[in-house]
């Protein structure tokens, strides 16, 4: 018994701001982690029209979740080759998704019309989504909201977890070669 | 036992303060007679392999590096000025002017001639944005007071006197004003 609790206490010390929303998701702290292989959490969000979209409305199509904020420079150097991305892969039943973390959604349209987004850009304004996809003991440090930022991650038609680049590896890629592969190789019938 | 990891539990669910990337270099004490101009020099140290968007920035999309200081009633405050910015190359973005290791920003400061002599700790705060080679992190502000104090009649040595302040874990003196002499 002291054992049990004495290893969630050692869990919750390895992901201390997750649990900065006790009361409200006591009983979810302890989700399965965002990882690749797992389930992808489940998400409603707002769209910039103010229309609710959830992750499961996809569900039988590929998603390309791209996780994101308009001030950080990682994220808008990702945002031209999601453009591409989408233009070239939307016919091969390929979604992609941006969620932007807390910010208003005026900022948040003038960015996406700035690149001229075309896909879905969904509003997470208390970063709760984010949180979702925090790989528990993920960089202890920061913030369980800020860590998926800049994240690219592929969900197959099941709704499972296929590739998630974590930005903190170092796997940086402007360009997104590394995610096209994955995509290309989940999608073997067609190419791009 | 059971005690001892509830009150572990209950220090753990406190909520965090944000890290911050900067420090404050102790700063020495600006001494400025009423009727004068000066200048506050707020010397701050980026950590070591973090950068910060530096100001102005030139993608506004991006969060430029800012120093507030709360305006006082003797003292008459213009707007901070930046260093020069170095050049941060990033694959998609280009060549992003930020702000790396030491950070000096001076804030123009005129005391006003009816200014009443007596220390004043004026509060400052730095809103900024870090990111480090692999990753950015969530705009945060660090907060800190700068000592300023005013003189009566002409300063013995020259117009910035500057006298060593007492360290205080980053906070340099107490919201306080210390009384004239």
């Amino acid at each position: 018994m002291i054992r049990t609790f004495m290893n969630t206490l050692a869990w919750l010390s390895i992901c201390p701001a997750a649990i900065s929303g006790l009361g409200a998701e006591t009983p979810k702290i302890l989700r399965p982690a965002p990882l690749v292989g797992s389930p992808a959490p489940a998400f409603s969000l707002k769209n910039l029209d103010g229309k609710v979209a959830s992750l499961s409305q996809f569900r039988g199509k590929t998603v390309v979740l791209h996780i994101t904020a308009t001030w950080c420079p990682y994220c808008a150097a990702e945002i031209n080759g999601l453009v591409e991305l989408d233009a070239t892969y939307k016919d091969r039943s390929v979604q992609v998704i941006m969620v932007d973390v807390k910010e208003p959604r005026e900022t948040v349209a003038r960015v996406a019309a700035q690149y001229g987004v075309a896909f879905p850009v969904l509003l997470d304004p208390k970063g709760q989504m984010a949180r979702k996809y925090c790989p528990p003991g993920a960089q202890p440090e920061l913030e369980r909201d800020e860590v998926a930022l800049a994240s690219n991650l592929i969900i197959d038609a099941e709704g499972i977890i296929r590739y998630f680049s974590l930005f903190s590896t170092g796997a940086y890629d402007a360009k997104l070669t590394e995610l096209r592969k994955r995509l290309d190789a989940l999608l073997p019938e067609a190419k791009p | 036992m059971i005690q001892i990891a509830l009150s572990m539990l209950l220090l753990l669910q406190s909520p965090a303060k944000p890290t911050q990337f900067v420090e404050l270099e102790p700063p020495a004490t600006l001494s400025i007679q009423g009727g004068e101009s000066a200048e506050v020099q707020v010397s701050l140290r980026i950590l070591e392999g973090y950068h910060v968007q530096a100001n102005p920035v030139e993608d506004q999309n991006l969060i430029p590096t800012t120093l507030s200081v709360e305006q006082q009633k003797d003292l008459d405050l213009g707007a901070p000025v930046y260093p020069k910015a170095q050049r941060f190359n990033l694959e998609g973005m280009g060549d992003l002017p930020t702000f790396n290791g030491g950070l000096l920003i001076r804030v123009p400061v005129n005391a006003k001639k009816s200014a009443r002599p007596g220390l004043r700790s004026l509060k400052a705060s730095l809103h900024y944005q870090p990111c480090d080679a692999h990753r950015c992190l969530a705009p945060r502000t660090f907060t800190f007071e700068v000592p300023v104090r005013i003189e009566r009649g002409r300063a013995a040595s020259s117009p910035r006197n500057l006298i060593p302040p007492p360290h205080r874990e980053g906070r340099i003196f107490s919201n306080q004003e210390v009384p004239c002499d």
